[in-house]
């Protein structure tokens, strides 16, 4: 898999339509982060167009996820990690002291490596959200956001019977959307997605790629993966991080079929190292 | 074929095969081991069990006697005259005043409280005998229970009467007396006997070899003269036990006549015959009843007197003697006699101590173990404040005592320089309150519930903290809706085994002043009270022999109330865990 670079052909016809010119969610200027003083990546620039998928590529250990917890402030929450530099969101800098941590993260939703769903029942896991911003008055209102949300994140058919069941003994596909669903229910304007599908079998992959590309006509989404195949079906943007420093960026075209530099090419043709 | 020959296939490398079957050996070793230890903790709580209530059995049962009194007044005073004038009623008024008082002792003077408080609430006709009643003493309870002394009785029907003469066959009595002396024989050669002996023939060698050791002299004469003692006591005991009649006294087993409603009380006796007093006159005129009672202790080795048994034992044939439930072990607070002791008002205290403790180290346990554990930052203070505490937990609880009987009861007196006063800081506090006890026990159940919700804090997955974070929750949210709901089990755990720990705990409440008798109820938490392993330690330490199995009573009482603490953990865990 990894000698054979994916190239736009192999690639699914919606992801491959050339992007259209969205305009800029995030724009992230000189971004450097280090643990305890180890430095985990180094002034970034980046700019992530709204109303699509960002892929962020690179190998183990250069600073993707790091590079995606700074986007809604998650590293505040690790000791001894120090973010330096200028993250907009709208063109409003959100690493400010005065900022809360707590807004931006309402705007900016967030799905992990490892379903994590609340170890209780699907309708509290979609609706915890939504209770606690405040965004329904009524029980009729919280029911219908619920529907929705699930709905959007395609899982309504397989739980509507058992919306009262443990939301942790669902199937691991089905936590990972529900996952989703739970983020989106409070309506973000981002959605950062760390590895989400590196738990899950090749038919829940598929399922979860196919819903981010119906939720990208909605949100700006930005996505870690390890799998080239991944980025290159769903993205219509592409990073390359390498040791901590973003090497590349462009249109997932443009990387995967013209990379400009060495260790890009290197990379997605599996020569790397 | 070489152990390290690469070429060899592992199923066939013999040091492989060989190792391979020490590792199964010592598999199963580790498993014998495991079921050994588990085996023996279980016979040793079961022993420990076992021999509790076995012990306690007898408390929980006592003996009343039903009499009918004639009531002069309804006071406590008058009311007791009246069961003291039942009791020598039925002893046939005996002239001597000293048997007199013994065989009133058979009913505490605490008996007339109960009845003098019925009297006040019913009211009463005093002309008509009133029936109550009434536990008999403690150690009348033993004798009725056949803890207090063996007694052997015999037939002694067609006997015959001369005056203090009493011809009857006395053999079966005779059998008994003579092997008590045996006894009595055997334990002085083998307690006293043999060890003097050992001590003069030392001694003896010593003296041989330093002739001129004055001193040592004398030990040596003051050894000879101890073993002579004794072998005059033995022959004495060996003479009295082969003669053909012996002599009775407070120092050897009393034998007791019985015929009709009279008894008479034996001064010597050969196997046919024997001279007796009386003790109650009245013997049967046809001798057609009559019975041989062969006390074994000794009368002056036991608590209750020959008079006292005399009058039990009409009791018991007239019917009047009953034995109950002992209700009063649950309903009664402490009181000095063993049948009218109960272990309410410990239970009671313990109760106001434990409820004191839990509204003051759960939620301060809590409250700073989340603090610890979510919201601090991890710096040299909070890792020397972690430290602490660990260390706290580690102090024994009689320093938490002396802490607080010094901050709450005393105060700490510091001496203002200069002007001529003191200052007292804290104090003010009484000694013995439950409140008192409740803080100090709270001291010393913090750093147990601390570290076990911090344990459970910690166990709780990272992901949930950061699922939640992530939608955007605040820390405190977090922690409220997430990470405490699932350690709850872990942190009620913790809660309920410091608690236990504080419901067991004697020392911190002695020092605080719990060590005085109280009889009432506390009324409240600053109200000078007892507490249930404190009522266990006093009541260990009381010298009636009834003691001993209400001390084992009270202790399986505390057990119990355990046991229910640990019961309602396990359900709330339970439910928790759904």
């Amino acid at each position: 898999m990894m000698s054979d670079p994916i190239l736009p052909s192999a690639a699914p016809a919606h992801a491959g339509a050339a992007p259209q010119e969205q305009a800029v969610k995030v724009r992230v200027s000189d971004v450097t982060v280090s643990y305890d003083g180890a430095m985990a990546i180094d002034s970034v620039n980046i700019d992530i167009p709204d109303k699509s998928v960002m892929a962020i590529i690179g190998p183990s250990g250069c600073g993707k996820s790091t590079f995606l917890r700074c986007l809604n402030r998650m590293n505040d929450t690790i000791a001894g990690c120090s973010v330096t530099g200028d993250i907009r969101i709208d063109e409003e800098d959100v690493t400010a002291r005065n900022v809360n941590p707590v807004m931006l993260r309402a705007r900016v939703g967030m799905v992990f490596q490892e379903p994590n769903p609340f170890p209780k029942t699907v309708f509290e896991n979609v609706a915890y959200g939504p209770k606690i911003h405040g965004l329904a008055a009524t029980r009729a209102e919280l029911e219908n956001i619920v529907e929705t949300s699930l709905r959007r994140a395609g899982l309504w058919g397989e739980v509507k019977d058992g919306l009262h069941k443990p939301g942790t003994s669902l199937s691991g596909g089905q936590q990972q959307r529900l996952v989703i669903a739970r983020a989106i229910a409070i309506n973000p304007e981002i959605i950062l997605m760390d590895e989400p599908c590196s738990a899950l079998d090749p038919i829940a992959t598929a399922r979860i790629e196919e819903l981010i590309d119906e939720l990208r006509q909605n949100y700006c989404i930005v996505i870690v993966t390890h799998s080239m195949s991944q980025a290159a079906r769903i993205s219509q943007n592409t990073a390359f991080f390498d040791r901590g420093k973003l090497i590349e960026t462009g249109t997932t075209e443009q990387i995967f079929t013209n990379p400009r530099d060495r260790r890009t090419h290197d990379y997605i043709t599996g020569r790397y190292g | 074929m070489q152990a390290s020959d690469l070429n060899t296939p592992i199923s066939q490398n013999p040091a492989f095969l060989k190792r391979m079957k020490q590792r199964s050996r010592a598999d199963q070793r580790f498993r014998y081991y495991g079921l050994l230890a588990i085996f023996i903790a279980l016979a040793l709580l079961v022993t420990l069990l076992v021999s509790i209530t076995f012990e306690a059995r007898s408390a929980f049962t006592r003996h009343e006697v039903s009499l009918d009194l004639q009531l002069t007044d309804t006071d406590s005073r008058s009311v007791y005259r009246s069961i003291r004038g039942a009791v020598q009623n039925m002893a046939g008024d005996p002239a001597d005043r000293d048997v007199r008082i013994e065989m009133s002792q058979l009913v505490s003077r605490l008996a007339a409280g109960d009845i003098t408080e019925a009297l006040q609430t019913s009211g009463v006709d005093l002309s008509a005998p009133y029936p109550v009643r009434v536990p008999v003493s403690d150690e009348a309870d033993r004798y009725l229970k056949g803890l207090a002394t063996p007694v052997h009785r015999f037939d002694g029907r067609g006997y015959d009467q001369a005056g203090a003469r009493i011809e009857s066959d006395f053999s079966g009595a005779m059998e008994v007396i003579r092997r008590w002396h045996r006894e009595q024989v055997s334990t002085i050669r083998h307690r006293e006997y043999e060890p003097a002996l050992r001590m003069r023939d030392g001694l003896a060698r010593q003296a041989d070899a330093a002739p001129g050791d004055r001193q040592l002299a004398m030990r040596l004469a003051g050894a000879e003269h101890r073993v002579e003692l004794i072998e005059a006591r033995l022959s004495d005991f060996e003479a009295r036990m082969g003669a053909e009649s012996i002599v009775l006294d407070e120092f050897t087993p009393s034998v007791l006549f019985r015929s009709g409603e009279g008894w008479m009380k034996g001064v010597s006796i050969s196997r046919d015959t024997m001279e007796a007093e009386p003790v109650i006159s009245g013997l049967d005129p046809d001798r057609q009843r009559g019975e041989i009672l062969v006390i074994e202790q000794p009368e002056s080795q036991r608590s209750i007197p020959d008079a006292q048994i005399v009058v039990l034992e009409r009791f018991q044939t007239a019917g009047r003697i009953s034995s109950h439930f002992n209700g009063a072990l649950f309903s009664n607070a402490d009181s000095s006699d063993a049948e009218f002791a109960g272990v309410l008002s410990g239970l009671v205290g313990s109760i106001m101590i434990i409820l004191v403790t839990m509204g003051l180290a759960v939620p301060v346990g809590i409250a700073a173990a989340v603090y610890l554990e979510e919201f601090a930052p991890r710096n040299r203070w909070t890792s020397f404040v972690q430290v602490n505490i660990n260390n706290l937990a580690a102090i024994p609880s009689i320093v938490f005592g002396l802490l607080g009987a010094a901050i709450f009861v005393n105060g700490v007196i510091i001496p203002i320089p200069f002007v001529d006063g003191v200052f007292r800081l804290g104090g003010g506090l009484g000694r013995g309150w439950p409140l008192v006890g409740g803080i100090v026990l709270a001291l010393m159940t913090l750093p147990t519930i601390i570290i076990a919700s911090r344990a459970a804090l910690g166990a709780v997955p990272g992901s949930v903290r950061q699922a939640a974070l992530a939608m955007g929750a605040t820390r405190l949210q977090t922690v409220n809706h997430h990470v405490l709901p699932m350690a709850a089990p872990g942190i009620l755990t913790g809660s309920i085994i410091g608690l236990a720990q504080a419901i067991g705990e004697t020392a911190p409440l002695l020092l605080i002043g719990m060590v005085a008798f109280v009889a009432e109820m506390p009324q409240g938490a600053t109200d000078r009270a007892t507490a249930l392993p404190v009522l266990i330690f006093q009541w260990s330490t009381r010298a009636e022999r009834a003691w001993e199995p209400m001390t084992s009573a009270a202790i399986i009482i505390l057990l119990l109330v355990m046991l229910v603490l640990n019961g309602l953990a396990v359900l709330m865990r339970l439910r928790y865990e759904k």
